[in-house]
């Protein structure tokens, strides 16, 4: 027997075991391994997006919390303070309701288009809503508008017998420049006026007072667009006011009134005025124009005047401040047709049963008010009311050219 | 019996008599001042009653208004949080989704759709690679800053059968307004994702707007709520080739259309006809009728030639509005009927005049549109009240031409 032959070969046996073996043990590690990377490969990614959520975790929370505050200041401002000021309003005129004291309305001091407009259908839901008699109340405004308040207020007090003229101006003036046209709380002047009427008319008595920032709180959301029309509705009592067509010396059987005047809806620019002159000219082809020119200072408002045009002529009387409106109600009440800057009296005449057309340049100040014109008109049946747009109708050149577009003169009025 | 004796005895009947009845007169006296009082007292307790009655009416009225009043709200509220869910519900995931099919009017989709679709993706966050909008007549370019995957439904479908069937399910529904998932929308949707290879999909379907901004067109909503859940943006045009057209270097686009703001009458034709002829002379104008048989919204035909030039025989269904979007975006002004593209000129920089005789529908639209205009500054929105000129004889003021006379008013 040959010992080393054996030796050798039992070596060999037991080598080509111990690599069968190694062989064997890699591949059951390596099988294992991949196993596992498998079996482990969710969890570590999961692992690996939990590690970088983490992570990012401060930067969402943040974002979420910035969102949220954004989102709570947004219904803050959109949805709590308008409540709160609609509450706030509300149970001030449950308070002004209660008792038998006088109520003074007004003093009203800023644009005749939001009394029309707002003010006295304001008025005329609060007098229904809170079962206030008319009789309590007193208006207080100025240009002789007693019969715009007639079934509202039983007493009206008119501010220029009461402050002249050139001091109403100056101190209306003075306020605007320390404020806002609106009069969204009383001021000096307020209380000037209120104390002067307790004294003349109310033997020392003070009186409730039924501000006008009332409702200029009330609806101020309204026209930025954070209350809804519903909303606006609910406090507004629309009804066409009583036509005072009364003598109107002087004036032909058939006319337009007109009046247009200088203000955000038409800027005064030699093109506006050749277009106004236009169409003021287009009308007088029609019918005579009265140009409802006051000559007053009473506000900064200027009128434009048409002076030369053929059948165009001016009020034969000159205007006195405290009956100013009163006349001009008058005359457009009695007019065919009412033209004249989108605002102001061109929200009265349809309430008077005037067609009216109302003509702007820039809409800008104007959406809500359009908005709120078209339904008021419609729930109160006026007569037609309809809007021109000056940049339409002289893209179009629906004007034909004029010359001599200079007569205008630079004038206050109401 | 003598005289006294008979006296004594009347005397002392009397007496009986008064003893015996006076209690019964004071009773009976007693009882008519009672009725009588009753009577009295009955009668203003009635007359109390009934002027209480009366008064309580008016309580009770005011309070039943309040009742139904807060009820209306709290549907309203009910109806948007429902949509608001159901949008996250659609936005979740990661699942692709379809945006459309709009099959309903130009005008609702480009004031309030594309702008309520743009506030969809920015406020969830929206990878544009999910979004599939599907509308039709090439409008791809309007959704193009949300997505660049758009789909024409005239690629699924021919115009014929569109036509057909759209007018089928404004029938069905009653209104052209997509207020649901019709069958239409679900046949277009499935076409899509087949065409698409999409397995799973989700639909932000136009009815979600619709029921959204009810509220707001209604006027129980306010603009601002419009405002926060819509994104407007300046349009881009698209290019198209459309060299066969050979437009002018300047011209006023005109598209008039009947709708309900400008009804089909007599007087209406006479003024628009004055209106082109009057455009006519100070600049060519690009007639936009298609000639193709969408909806119920026809268009007014114009006398063609010379200065007034149609796009009728150029447009084809598939790019209808496309071609149309870039004709707007390359004139000089737009004039049309107010709604639908009258809309869209503004998006596109140009200015527009969109002219109308009755403003009855149009309210909450031109109140949005005034604001949103402002604060886009695109191009400038002039709406134009066609029965305001009649008056003044103004729509007339052609120089050679003077069809219409001013209407003296009544």
């Amino acid at each position: 027997m040959n010992v080393l032959a054996v030796t050798v070969n039992l070596a060999g046996v037991a080598a080509n075991r111990m690599g069968r073996f190694s062989r064997h043990a890699v591949k059951r590690v390596l099988r294992l391994w991949s196993s596992g990377q498998k079996g482990f490969a969710p969890a570590a990614r999961a692992a690996r997006r939990a590690v970088t959520d983490t992570r990012a975790l401060p930067l969402r929370l943040n974002r979420a919390a910035i969102r949220a505050r954004k989102r709570t200041a947004r219904f803050r401002e959109h949805a709590v303070e308008p409540w709160l000021e609609q509450r706030k309003v509300e149970s001030q005129l449950v308070a002004l309701a209660q008792g038998h004291e006088p109520i003074l309305v007004g003093p009203w001091l800023s644009e005749v288009g939001y009394e029309v407009l707002y003010w006295r259908p304001f008025l005329r839901w609060m007098v229904d809503r809170y079962r206030i008699s008319p009789d309590r109340l007193i208006a207080v405004s100025r240009g002789g508008v007693g019969h715009w308040y007639h079934g509202i207020a039983g007493r009206y007090v008119e501010l220029l017998d009461l402050v002249g003229a050139d001091e109403f101006a100056a101190r209306n003036a003075a306020r605007h420049a320390s404020g806002d046209q609106k009069q969204f709380s009383p001021g000096e002047f307020d209380a000037d006026i209120v104390e002067r009427i307790a004294t003349r008319f109310l033997k020392g008595r003070t009186p409730h007072l039924c501000h006008p920032s009332l409702m200029f709180r009330l609806f101020r959301r309204f026209w930025f667009g954070d209350r809804s029309l519903d909303f606006f509705l609910q406090h507004m009592r629309f009804e066409r006011m009583v036509s005072t067509v009364g003598d109107l010396e002087g004036l032909p059987p058939r006319f337009a009134a007109v009046k247009f005047y200088t203000g955000p809806a038409i800027p005064d620019t030699p093109d506006r005025r050749r277009v106004l002159r236009g169409l003021v000219s287009r009308v007088a082809d029609e019918m005579p124009v009265v140009v409802l020119d006051t000559g007053l200072s009473l506000d900064d408002h200027r009128d434009f005047l048409f002076d030369g045009l053929p059948n165009v002529i001016r009020l034969p009387e000159r205007l006195m401040p405290a009956t100013n409106l009163t006349v001009q109600t008058k005359v457009i009440a009695g007019a065919a047709l009412f033209l004249g800057t989108c605002g102001s009296l061109a929200w009265l005449a349809p309430m008077l049963g005037t067609p009216t057309i109302g003509v702007y340049a820039d809409d800008r100040f104007l959406a809500p008010h359009l908005f709120v014109a078209r339904h008021a008109y419609r729930l109160m049946n006026a007569a037609l009311f309809t809007t021109i747009d000056l940049a339409a109708v002289d893209a179009l050149d629906l004007v034909p050219e004029l010359t001599d577009a200079t007569a205008y003169r630079g004038r206050t009025v109401q | 019996m003598n005289s006294l004796t008979w006296q004594r005895f009347d005397s002392l009947a009397r007496q009986t008599k008064r003893r015996v009845f006076a209690g019964t007169r004071r009773s009976v006296k007693i009882a008519r001042n009672r009725t009588s009082d009753a009577v009295v007292q009955s009668t203003g307790f009635l007359r109390k009653a009934v002027r209480r009655l009366r008064n309580i009416r008016k309580p009770l009225v005011r309070w039943r208004y309040r009742i139904h009043r807060v009820h209306e709200q709290w549907g309203t509220y009910r109806d948007e949080w429902r949509v608001e869910r159901e949008i996250e519900r659609v936005v979740s995931g990661t699942a692709p989704i379809i945006v459309g099919p709009w099959l309903s009017e130009v005008g609702y989709e480009v004031l309030y759709w594309v702008p309520f679709v743009r506030w969809v993706k920015a406020a969830f966050r929206i990878d544009p690679e999910r979004l599939f909008v599907v509308s039709r007549g090439g409008v791809g370019s309007w959704y193009a800053d949300i997505t660049s995957n758009y789909t024409d439904i005239f690629d699924e479908i021919g115009l014929a059968e569109f036509s057909v069937r759209n007018i089928e399910r404004s029938d069905r529904e009653g209104t052209n307004k997509q207020f649901g998932l019709s069958e239409l929308d679900r046949m277009l949707v499935d076409r899509i994702r087949m065409r698409r290879g999409l397995d799973d999909v989700k639909v932000l379907h136009p009815s979600l707007m619709y029921r959204l901004f009810k509220s707001f067109w209604s006027g129980h909503r306010p603009l601002d709520f419009l405002d926060s859940h819509t994104r407007h943006a300046r349009l881009v045009a698209p290019k198209f080739d459309l060299r066969a057209l050979a437009l002018p270097d300047e011209y006023v686009a005109v598209k008039f259309y009947v709708a309900r703001s400008l009804p089909d009458i007599l007087a209406n034709r006479a003024l628009l006809h004055t209106l082109v002829d009057a455009i006519a002379e100070r600049w060519p104008v690009v007639l936009l009728d298609t000639g193709l048989d969408l909806d119920d919204h026809a268009d007014y035909t114009f006398q063609h030639g010379g200065r007034i030039m149609t796009t009728r025989a150029h447009l084809d269904a598939r790019t209808n509005l496309g071609a149309q979007t870039q004709i707007i975006a390359g004139a000089r002004a737009f004039v049309g009927t107010c709604g639908s593209l009258a809309w869209l000129a503004p998006m596109l920089g140009v200015n527009s005049t969109a002219v109308f005789t009755d403003a009855r529908f149009l309210h909450s639209h031109l109140h949005a549109a005034r604001r949103l205009f402002h604060v886009l500054g695109g191009g400038r929105f002039s709406p134009l009240d066609l029965s305001a000129l009649d008056p003044l004889g103004l729509t007339l003021a052609s120089r050679q031409v003077v069809l219409g006379q001013a209407q003296p008013l009544p």
